[in-house]
């Protein structure tokens, strides 16, 4: 995988990150909304970030979908909290090889981000993941 | 201006076998302290009452993450199981700043990794100790210990 080729899976994983928590953020309150908008700015800026390091590179980011498919019991409090933490843990890995891409203050970043994304999901209730342990190549 | 390649051609008495390295190496320093957070984690387990069934299964799983983490880092020696801390609160809170620690060391060895295979593991062994954070508050703020 080239940095360009994982910063751009970083870019849709970020889209699927804001769609998702734009729903699911809807359907929770207090405390959890505050925590979903926090999330949600989150995942802006990182698909913001990602998309310029793309386009750094001289290539064009790849569009959002108009729709990703949800959890359909997304509608419920707790369907909304297992849909944010669902998309930020599988976020950990996309993450991961842009961190195997990069390198230097990018790298950081990605490493960073990802772990982020991990403690995100526990916090809406996700038990915590081991996640390597793959050190072959992919 | 123009930019000169360097032809290997030219390079005398090259070492094939130096880049035949592995990928990870057996007792590395996130291996090591891999091993010494499994170590206390270990100690943590004994001094939990038996009837924290909550805690005991958390700190067993996450033990088990840090025993999957110290594999995928090549392995170390077992490191000594510490002398238990003299209460579950306390225990709780060094774990929670051990794994602070560890996920701090983990981003700094993942920038440094010269192998991409190895960055890619030490920014998913990084993600995995900053969310026992929460996970371990989860059990404190419960009220379990």
């Amino acid at each position: 995988m080239t940095e360009t080729e994982a910063w751009s899976a970083v870019v849709s994983g970020e889209d699927a990150a804001v769609f998702a928590y734009s729903v699911a953020g809807a359907r929770v309150k207090g405390a959890a909304r505050r925590q979903a908008l926090a999330g949600l700015d989150a995942h802006r800026d990182a698909r913001s970030k990602a998309a310029a390091l793309v386009v750094a590179a001289g290539a064009t980011p790849p569009p959002a979908a108009p729709a990703y498919e949800l959890d359909p019991d997304v509608s419920s409090p707790a369907g909304a909290r297992r849909t944010m933490a669902s998309v930020d843990n599988a976020l950990v890995a996309v993450y991961a090889d842009a961190a195997a891409a990069s390198s230097g203050a990018d790298r950081r970043w990605a490493a960073r981000t990802g772990a982020d994304c991990a403690v995100r999901a526990v916090q809406w209730g996700a038990s915590p993941q081991a996640f390597p342990t793959r050190v072959d190549a992919s | 201006m123009a930019l000169m390649a360097c032809t290997s051609d030219a390079d005398p008495g090259g070492d094939s076998t130096a880049t035949a390295a592995p990928t990870v190496q057996s007792g590395s320093p996130s291996a090591v302290s891999e091993a010494a957070l499994v170590a206390q984690y270990e100690a943590a387990l004994a001094t939990v009452g038996q009837s924290d069934t909550e805690t005991l299964a958390l700190l067993a799983e996450i033990r088990d993450q840090h025993r999957a983490h110290l594999d995928a880092l090549g392995g170390a020696p077992e490191a000594p199981v510490p002398s238990p801390a003299s209460s579950a609160q306390t225990v709780l809170a060094d774990l929670v700043a051990a794994e602070r620690g560890a996920y701090k060391e983990r981003v700094a060895a993942c920038v440094d990794a010269t192998e991409p295979d190895l960055a890619r593991v030490l920014a998913l062994i990084a993600a995995s100790e900053a969310a026992h954070v929460p996970a371990l508050r989860g059990l404190r703020s419960g009220g379990a210990a």
